[in-house]
């Protein structure tokens, strides 16, 4: 090989090492998952409550259960959530580290609800205007390893660890630089981090239903979306067996003698809009049973997405800190979410109501568009990557209630799966959660209720690259609402 | 836009086939546990037109009381059982309350009329008479007579970079397969 085809193939290998990737497959899952909801009868029923919906929480889960309100209602609820994430850190599967904590836990008014029936001579029209936190995107996760196989460092775009100190510059004769040298940071490092994520959705919800046959309900909501999320990613690499030292990682800066620690800080802040509408029906088989049936139309997001860099490299006798205008930038882009059908059937026999529920969602649906600061390219190439190795699932959910009429009180028990929209993934990385939950009415208008429900799954997630440095996580998520309902 | 069309064809769809459903109007009866019935009269079974405390078409009650108790009123109970209806006095309407009516279309309390100072187009109107107000655990029912009116880890050493580099680039996620440390 000349020396031409060396110079285009190190120009090459520049130009891929500092493309710009921006977005992930990540970040179109966090909006398309479903969320918990904010009712508490019905987390306690596992969710199940296509078929049901006979509070003002329907917009949520069925907007034709509107109809089926016969008083004013009034009512809100808090949220509480805790999660858990124990992770350990590999590098082409072999364990490099052991296990780390990492919890989150957050606080909300999750509703408030009003719905209105309109006095009729026959049948039934019910509107309700209602706000919620649907989705929270609460989440933590730690890690510590020493990785001999590879670094980070190598996979950033060359011209910021240059910034750092951690490569070397080609220069021009008048001392332009004409191109980058590759790190010899390229592994036998400790790696350590933490990414903390919070924020969550919020909708504006007015829904309405009509009966339109004797007991056939049909309603329709829509939803004005708003919402934030926020990620806050730090990461290490230290050079705890002093494998650099006596060495510059720079050969013309003295400077760089003794590598100690590269450390990068990403902040990652969206606001959320959007808006999205859902469609239901609903038919009551005399007092036995009710069968369900939604359409979720697909929501439309827009992100305004702030994303700001923070880092510097160690040495032993100096610091090279990022410069943090230099890669931080503001972007924005729409997501859109897929549709959503779902059909749920409950049984009532002498106080006991029995329901289950399934919703197809099509992941592979999911869609980058209208991108501001993104090229189209990389948006299609997202988009093909999306229909690639995502799939479509079914989520079921199971749940039952028994009323003990004498006292007035309700005993609810749940079982819901979410499974995991990467095709080939096991069933361990399935989203399952138990569900409980007690109903308690005072005279017959104050309705207090409490759910609790306990969520496990695994994930995995690479800090850079695929399998080089993975994270295989154990997550536990544990949710209280409390609701309380007036109806008068 | 398609997503709009199809929710316009919902709505669509729901006016045509809403007619199930009869809203009460002003001109119509209120409608009560008693007069709710006459409506489902099609029905030529008989099978909707029980009626009880609660409801007059507890066939239907997915909370039946024998076996939920309090929640049988409280799910199937229309709140406007619970209200005194209204009822619009105006032309030939007597309601026995402390009001003249005007068989010419002039009403007039008996604080303003035989006065002579009065003008008959200060009283003249509908008037809209409702019982006294009282609470109950239902709700409530009205009632006021009223008269119709018009109103770990340190930086050291240095704050400047002098190898800042002024070429853009990104270091949010450099594969993009479930990177950026988890995929939630």
């Amino acid at each position: 090989m000349n020396t031409g085809s060396c110079t285009k193939l190190l120009i090459l290998l520049i130009i891929l090492t500092t493309t710009v990737y921006t977005q992930t497959i990540t970040d179109a899952l966090r909006l398309g998952y479903p969320g918990i909801g904010s009712s508490a009868r019905a987390l306690g029923m596992g969710n199940s409550y296509i078929s049901l919906s006979d509070d003002a929480t329907a917009g949520y889960f069925n907007p034709a259960g509107f109809g089926l309100l016969k008083r004013m209602e009034f009512s809100g609820g808090l949220n509480y959530s805790n999660f858990s994430n124990d992770a350990t850190l590999s590098s082409n599967g072999t364990l490099i580290g052991q296990s780390s904590n990492n919890t989150a836990s957050s606080t909300t008014l999750n509703r408030v609800s009003f719905a209105f029936p309109f006095p009729t001579m026959r049948g039934s029209l019910v509107f309700g205007l209602s706000y919620q936190n649907t989705k929270d995107f609460n989440g933590a996760l730690s890690f510590n390893g020493y990785n001999k196989n590879s670094s980070f460092i190598q996979y950033l775009p060359s011209d910021l660890t240059y910034e750092l100190g951690l490569n070397s510059a080609i220069k021009d004769a008048q001392g332009n630089i004409i191109n980058y040298t590759p790190t010899i940071l390229n592994g036998n490092l400790n790696q350590s981090g933490t990414i903390l994520n919070s924020g969550g959705i919020n909708n504006w919800t007015l829904s309405g239903a009509i009966e339109v046959y004797r007991n056939l309900f049909v309603g329709l909501n829509l939803n004005i979306i708003s919402g934030t999320y926020d990620s806050n990613n730090d990461y290490y690499e230290d050079d705890i067996n002093n494998i650099y030292q006596g060495q510059q990682t720079d050969p013309n800066d003295p400077n760089t003698l003794n590598f100690k620690t590269f450390y990068l800080n990403r902040l990652t802040h969206w606001d959320l809009s959007g808006w999205d509408a859902k469609f239901g029906i609903l038919y009551q088989f005399n007092r036995l049973s009710r069968f369900g049936l939604t359409v979720q139309f697909p929501r439309t997001y827009t992100v305004k997405e702030s994303f700001t860099v923070n880092g510097y490299g160690q040495f032993q006798n100096y610091s090279y800190p990022l410069v943090s205008s230099d890669f931080s930038d503001n972007v924005q882009y729409d997501i859109i979410t897929p549709f959503e059908i779902g059909a749920g059937f409950s049984f009532n026999i002498r106080g006991l109501i029995l329901s289950a529920q399934g919703t197809i969602i099509d992941y592979s649906q999911l869609k980058f568009q209208n991108p501001d600061g993104i090229t189209a390219d990389y948006i299609a190439g997202l988009n093909k990557e999306i229909q690639t190795d995502l799939t479509s699932v079914i989520n079921y959910n199971l749940g039952a209630e028994y009323t003990i009429p004498a006292v007035g009180l309700r005993v609810r028990a749940g079982y819901f799966v979410q499974p995991s929209a990467f095709k080939g993934d096991p069933s361990s990385f399935d989203k399952k959660f138990v569900t409980a939950g007690l109903g308690f009415l005072a005279d017959e208008t104050i309705d207090l209720d409490l759910a609790f429900a306990h969520g496990w799954y695994n994930d995995i997630g690479d800090n850079y690259s695929t399998n080089l440095s993975r994270t295989s996580q154990d997550i536990k998520e544990n949710h209280f609402i409390l609701s309380g309902t007036y109806r008068f | 836009m398609k997503k709009l069309l199809s929710i316009a064809a919902i709505f669509i769809f729901l006016n045509i086939t809403g007619c199930y459903t009869i809203v009460w109007s002003p001109g119509m009866d209120f409608p009560t546990s008693d007069n709710s019935g006459e409506y489902y009269s099609t029905d030529t079974t008989g099978y909707y037109n029980e009626s009880d405390n609660y409801s007059n078409s507890n066939n239907d009650d997915f909370y039946y009381a024998p076996y939920y108790g309090p929640y049988a009123p409280y799910y199937h109970t229309p709140w406007w059982y619970s209200v005194t209806p209204p009822t619009v006095s105006g032309p030939g309407y007597d309601n026995n309350s402390n009001t003249i009516v005007n068989r010419n279309g002039n009403a007039n309390t008996l604080r303003n009329s035989g006065d002579g100072r009065g003008r008959n187009d200060r009283n003249t109107g509908d008037i809209i008479n409702t019982p006294p107000v009282t609470v109950s655990s239902l709700g409530y029912t009205s009632g006021t007579t009223t008269t119709n009116s018009n109103s770990n880890k340190t930086n050291s050493n240095t704050t400047t970079n002098p190898r800042q580099n002024t070429g853009a680039g990104s270091v949010r996620n450099n594969d993009g397969t479930r990177n950026d440390g988890g995929r939630k």
